[in-house]
């Protein structure tokens, strides 16, 4: 006879197992929700990586715009012959001075800094089975 | 010991007897009482050729499928078997491996 106890599974391995498995499900039900996109002044935005790059891009532009003297409601200070606008996620354009593109980018930063904090809270106290509800999300 | 047989058309008949969570399978014995409580033994894990399921232990327990070989013409209790809750030790009565030859009449 011969049996390999070492592939024994312990309950113990299976609560890790279903712990591991549950922690995976908060990290893509976190990704869902932040690559949904994000709301800023009432709009909704786009928030894949290419968009998020290009947020963190042109808000980094109009920090130093600012530093650069660019006033409220100037909306020239990215381009002087064209003003600076965003597409949001229902096609509207919508213009942004320096001020409001460097809180956009904010809005973006927290976006995703308050869902990396959600999954982060919700793995260290513990995954609970319904973890995909509004209820423990931003 | 809860054991669900799955009937397979096999040349060996299986002779099959318990002693506690201890096996005996045509001769060959395998003992499953290190198995703890809410754990599973994998099937890869067990040497043993009429071992269809991995092994589990539930309530003290043991869950277990096994290859129930069978004749040709073995009868429909034997192809579709009822499960079996050992509760004693000893030969383990199993489906007749093929229908009983019957002596033609004078």
């Amino acid at each position: 006879m011969s049996i390999n106890w070492t592939q024994v599974v312990t309950p113990a391995d299976k609560a890790a197992e279903a712990d591991a498995a549950r922690h995976v499900g908060v990290n893509a039900e976190r990704d869902r929700r932040l690559r949904a996109g994000f709301t800023f002044g009432g709009v909704r935005f786009d928030f894949d990586a290419v968009s998020q790059a290009r947020v963190t891009g042109a808000a980094t532009l109009a920090g130093f715009a600012m530093a650069s003297g660019a006033q409220p409601g100037n909306f020239f200070w990215a381009n002087p012959s064209q003003g600076f606008a965003w597409i949001a996620q229902d096609n509207s354009v919508v213009p942004m001075d320096a001020q409001t593109c460097f809180a956009f980018g904010q809005a973006a930063a927290a976006h995703e800094s308050a869902h990396v904090f959600a999954a982060f809270a919700m793995k260290a106290a513990g995954v609970p089975d319904d973890y995909a509800d509004d209820k423990h999300w931003p | 010991m809860h054991i669900t047989l799955t009937p397979m058309r096999h040349n060996t008949p299986l002779i099959l007897e318990r002693v506690g969570d201890t096996l005996t399978f045509n001769g060959e014995e395998f003992d499953f009482s290190p198995i703890p409580e809410g754990a599973t033994l994998p099937r890869d894990a067990v040497e043993c050729e009429w071992l269809a399921s991995d092994i589990t232990r539930s309530g003290g327990v043991l869950h277990l499928t096994l290859i129930l070989p069978h004749g040709a013409d073995a009868p429909h209790e034997t192809r579709f078997p009822a499960p079996l809750d050992l509760t004693r030790d000893g030969p383990v009565e199993l489906p007749l491996y093929d229908a009983p030859i019957e002596e033609a009449p004078e």
